[in-house]
């Protein structure tokens, strides 16, 4: 597992013991509901769900809200950005509103992702995937995303070191531009030497397109009622959602 | 022990596709459980021939057989999977994100049932010392402990002939002494390719040392490695201490 994706998929919870293919069924058709929902109460009530959800799973608050900041971030200024732009008729209260909804939603539906794909190993989830017929070729791209990703980040890393044993200051002049551009065309090129090599490897011990997994699929009675309490939370709340609309 | 020569090649060469030529008129006869050392500069052509043998790039001339089997343009399966590879850098080979799952990879592409493959697979990293590294995440390993898990991920597949691309380059004392010592409990056919003529001396039955893709001579590693002069000429140095170890042993 790796200690960054996969830092909190070794917890106990009913979350983690839950079968990652109907998991993410389950909780990909919430994360969809919520994202529809258009009355501000019910979009509260989902944040404060998705909360509650992050609270069983135990995933750390701290962990989620250093996450989520970039988020919090690009949201915030709808606050500004839809009442300027709003269309004629519409009050700057409703813009607000409207601000308010995208925003809860937006947190809602981000929140979900955590126990989503943060209580089970991220390879374990492909695999779940897989079972869906996602197409392989997708699902071994991110598998090697999810392999290589640090593997590439460490070259960066002592690619920026290097820059810096030799004095390099980035500035804004067409000598840090030219250093970035060969620095990242680099990378590029050895990264993709390497793919070659990985492939190489991979056929040496009989790899033909198909990655073959150990584990078997053993869903239990618990997961398929929990898929079932996920899908009674998505029927509430698009009924509740449709009342509320007027 | 197989009766059958598991490596042949006559006049065997290989060319990129800009006609640089890499491999020309290659023959060697590799027999059953011979452990052969690949020596030679660097562009000698020690990694081409090792590829070319484990059926990963298709010669341009001459013939191969493996196994008894005359390998064609591409390698059967069922010689292929007798073939294992260890390559010098253990991240290109090392991919999953659990130790485990990397050295079950092999098992389970050669078809092997998922109960005997997991099996195996405890088997090995228990042999090569590191059953408790089944959960680890291979990129976070030591560059032995990687090269150790390289060596186990070939295992699982239990070859009749294993390739070893410089298998001890990079390593500390400790780790490199580890990666001999495991290799020379091994059986079957060895073939490795090292700059380490302490690895050739410890291991090899039989060296071929190779020269601008070309084979230049073959013997035992004493023959070989004491003739300063033709290594020399070709571009390797050999070491201080090694006529005097020569000397000193039988």
């Amino acid at each position: 597992m790796h200690p960054e994706i996969d830092r909190y998929a070794d917890l106990q919870s009913p979350l983690h013991r839950w079968d990652p293919g109907l998991k993410i069924i389950g909780l990909g058709a919430l994360a969809f509901t919520f994202a529809l929902l258009q009355g501000p109460w019910l979009c509260g009530l989902a944040l404060t769900t998705a909360i509650l959800l992050l609270a069983i799973a135990r995933i750390p608050i701290a962990f989620v809200v250093s996450r989520l900041r970039w988020v919090v971030l690009f949201m915030l200024p709808l606050f500004v950005l839809l009442p300027l732009g709003r269309a004629d008729g519409v009050s700057w209260r409703q813009a607000e509103v409207q601000a308010t909804v995208i925003v809860l939603r937006g947190l809602a539906v981000t929140l979900l992702l955590f126990p989503m794909w943060g209580t089970a190993p991220f390879h374990r989830s492909l695999q779940a995937l897989g079972e869906y017929h996602v197409p392989r070729q997708l699902l071994q791209l991110f598998l090697f995303s999810y392999r290589y990703l640090f593997v590439y980040l460490d070259q960066l890393r002592r690619l920026r070191g290097a820059l810096r044993a030799r004095h390099f200051r980035p500035g804004m002049n067409r000598h840090t531009l030219r250093t970035f551009g060969y620095g990242v065309g680099m990378l590029i090129v050895t990264s993709f030497e390497q793919t070659q090599r990985i492939l190489l490897a991979m056929r040496a011990r009989g790899y033909r397109g198909q990655m073959q997994t150990l584990e078997a699929t053993k869903r239990r009675s618990a997961d398929w009622l929990k898929l079932l309490g996920a899908a009674t939370l998505c029927v509430a709340f698009m009924i509740g959602d449709h009342l509320w609309m007027p | 022990m197989d009766a059958v020569t598991p490596v042949q090649t006559n006049g065997l060469g290989y060319s990129y596709e800009d006609g640089t030529e890499a491999l020309s008129d290659v023959s060697l006869a590799i027999r059953d459980g011979e452990k052969w050392g690949l020596i030679g500069a660097n562009g000698a052509g020690k990694t081409t021939l090792l590829l070319l043998l484990a059926g990963l790039l298709r010669r341009t001339s001459g013939a191969i057989e493996l196994f008894g089997t005359t390998v064609a343009d591409d390698v059967p399966d069922s010689v292929r999977h007798r073939v294992g590879v260890v390559f010098p850098n253990p991240d290109d080979q090392l991919f999953s994100p659990t130790v485990f799952e990397d050295v079950v990879f092999g098992p389970l592409n050669l078809g092997v049932a998922r109960d005997v493959a997991h099996d195996r697979t405890h088997a090995v990293l228990e042999r090569v010392g590191l059953a408790d590294f089944e959960s680890r995440v291979p990129q976070h390993l030591s560059t032995g402990e990687k090269r150790t898990v390289a060596i186990a991920t070939v295992l699982a597949m239990e070859p009749s002939l294993i390739l070893f691309d410089e298998p001890t380059s990079g390593l500390d004392p400790h780790s490199r002494a580890r990666i001999v010592d495991l290799i020379r409990t091994l059986d079957g056919t060895h073939i490795v390719a090292t700059h380490d003529f302490d690895v050739v001396l410890e291991i090899c039955d039989q060296v071929a040392l190779l020269a601008e893709g070309k084979v230049v001579v073959t013997g035992t590693p004493r023959e070989v490695l004491g003739n300063e002069k033709l290594l020399q000429e070709h571009g390797l140095i050999q070491p201080r201490w090694l006529p005097y170890l020569l000397d000193n042993t039988p």
